[in-house]
């Protein structure tokens, strides 16, 4: 949706909140104006119009509150319309009011350029000229209908000298001017309101532009990984047949090779199927969460790394608060952070040690925490782990294996699901990862 | 002893010497076709009793395709089939629900295409 037409909608309310502050602003320079000053107003028709535009004002803002509620497409039109009526409306006002209280003495007749430059804002230009025209008319009526003793003057006996409206000359020189001022106004507001729509419309433009071309990467990304894909398998069987001995006998220095090379394949096989989910994340727009059952997957998950553990002889202790069952999301997502955390730890912990997991139920959320015993991480590099291929400086040289992607796709997800993960750790000591995941939507 | 046959049709040449050799170590006879027009014709003089398909051979429709030849036949649409994806686990495509509109297709396995050749060997065990 064109960002300039919500616009529209939120000028009108800034229009009417404005009229509040006019109405309030009316009843002060009144006040004061009479009973300090000594001014001799006449008090009817400013209560009058005041009334007037408390009404006017409220009804105005029912109308614009029903119109949103509304079809929105011919609702703007309808609001534009309501625009100009207010506008005009407020102008009929302004000169009724000077015209009971002073008429060209009232130096409050500079508050017309007021409605000029807010008409500027918040009409188009045609609109803006027009207003603009038209409250001229308005001040050239009463001025001329009072000096022509058409209609009676009503002077601001104890402001100022009175017979202005009598001058012709002042009128002229000081109506030429003002007409001049306020066309002026208007251009130089429209030259700048016009700028600042096409700054909107270009900002808005780029922004979607560069969604598209983030998207064109992204499959374009896909499209080489997968191909990357298909060219590691091959590699990766071929090495197999040799690594089993299925082309015949290896010596040992033949095995030893083929052997790091089935390492460094299988790594790189890892490494691009995470490169290839991760991508796809980035790709797909929606996905598909439900009600599951985080405990069960949390069992699975703790058996399908059961190996790992027990490769290491490190023991899992768990505690897990049984009244933790549904929560909201995706399943395999989750269970891939799960799993990946688990993995993680095991991996990180030197043999004979414990990994331990909690689960604490948090009223509407779940938390998590899984604790190693193992090389810990480093302080200053704690708000690095999440980053994409980040390997901690202190297992870069002894581990080899896995890609640095693992913490970035489980982040992913946790923000996907509104909820957080974050690390704390001492070196040598150990780490815990914590987990926190809403229940409902 | 008779071994069983097992065709393999896949556009990757090194892949399907490989996992050609892999098999026939696991003493099951096996023959290979790199394009479904080729696999056709093995198929009527081989007989084998399971497929390994690449269902993106050649064309994103083409391992399809012959997924739904095989079906319409009323001989051939009884030999079980794996459907080798190359991308099923890592976004999660949803092969099944692709594959199964084609009815009646008897025993149909998917594995990823990730060289994991235990898994491809339990996926044969299961379907004969």
């Amino acid at each position: 949706m064109q960002p300039i037409n919500l616009r529209i909608v939120r000028l009108a309310y800034w229009l009417i909140r404005l009229r509040w502050y006019a109405i309030i602003g009316i009843i002060i320079a009144y006040s004061i104006a009479k009973y300090f000053l000594h001014i001799t107003i006449w008090k009817v028709p400013v209560y009058n119009i005041v009334i007037f535009l408390i009404i006017l004002n409220a009804i105005s803002f029912s109308f614009l509150k029903y119109l949103q509620n509304s079809n929105i497409r011919k609702s703007l039109k309808i609001v534009n319309g309501v625009i100009n009526f207010q506008i005009s409306t407020d102008l009929i006002v302004l000169t009724i009011l000077l015209h009971y209280s002073g008429g060209v003495e009232n130096p409050f007749i500079i508050y017309y350029i007021f409605h000029m430059i807010i008409g500027s804002i918040v009409l188009t230009t045609k609109e803006s000229f027009l207003q603009t025209s038209f409250a001229l008319i308005l001040v050239g009526a009463m001025t001329f209908l009072e000096y022509s003793g058409v209609i009676q003057h009503f002077p601001l006996e104890g402001f100022t000298i009175t017979n202005m409206y009598n001058n012709l000359t002042y009128i002229l020189c000081t109506g030429f001017i003002f007409v001049s001022t306020s066309y002026f106004v208007v251009y130089i507001t429209r030259t700048i309101i016009q700028e600042s729509n096409r700054h909107e419309i270009a900002y808005f433009q780029a922004n979607i532009k560069l969604k598209q071309k983030d998207k064109i990467k992204n499959e374009y990304v896909m499209r080489i990984t997968h191909d990357i894909k298909g060219h590691i398998t091959a590699i990766q069987s071929c090495i197999t047949v040799l690594n089993k001995e299925l082309a015949g006998p290896l010596n040992p220095q033949q095995e030893e090779f083929v052997n790091r090379a089935y390492k460094r394949i299988q790594i790189l096989n890892t490494f691009i199927s995470d490169l290839i989910s991760i991508t796809h994340r980035k790709l797909k727009q929606k996905q598909e969460k439900k009600y599951f059952n985080l405990l069960n997957s949390l069992e699975e998950m703790l058996k399908m790394a059961e190996n790992n553990a027990q490769d290491k002889n490190i023991s899992i202790t768990k505690n897990i608060e049984t009244s933790i069952d549904i929560i909201y999301g995706e399943k395999s997502s989750i269970e891939e952070v799960l799993l990946n955390l688990i993995q993680n730890a095991i991996k990180y912990s030197p043999p004979d040690k414990i990994v331990a997991i909690t689960a604490e139920d948090k009223q509407d959320k779940v938390l998590i925490k899984i604790t190693d015993n193992g090389v810990g991480i480093p302080e200053e590099e704690l708000h690095l782990i999440f980053n994409e291929f980040y390997r901690a400086s202190n297992v870069r040289t002894q581990i080899k294996d896995g890609t640095g992607l693992g913490l970035a796709i489980s982040k992913q997800i946790v923000e996907y699901h509104g909820g957080k993960i974050w690390v704390d750790s001492i070196v040598n000591l150990g780490t815990t990862f914590s987990l926190l995941l809403k229940k409902d939507k | 002893m008779n071994k069983i046959k097992i065709l393999i049709i896949d556009d990757d040449l090194d892949l399907l010497a490989s996992t050609r050799l892999f098999l026939e170590s696991n003493n099951y006879e096996v023959n290979t076709a790199i394009n479904t027009k080729i696999g056709s014709e093995v198929l009527m003089i081989f007989h084998p009793d399971l497929i390994i398909l690449d269902i993106m051979i050649d064309t994103n429709l083409e391992g399809y395709n012959f997924l739904n030849e095989l079906k319409s036949d009323d001989i051939l649409r009884k030999i079980p089939v794996i459907v080798n994806t190359g991308m099923a686990k890592s976004i999660g495509v949803n092969m099944r629900a692709a594959i199964e509109d084609i009815e009646n297709l008897p025993k149909t396995g998917f594995i990823d295409k990730s060289g994991d050749w235990e898994e491809l060997l339990k996926a044969i065990k299961e379907l004969l």
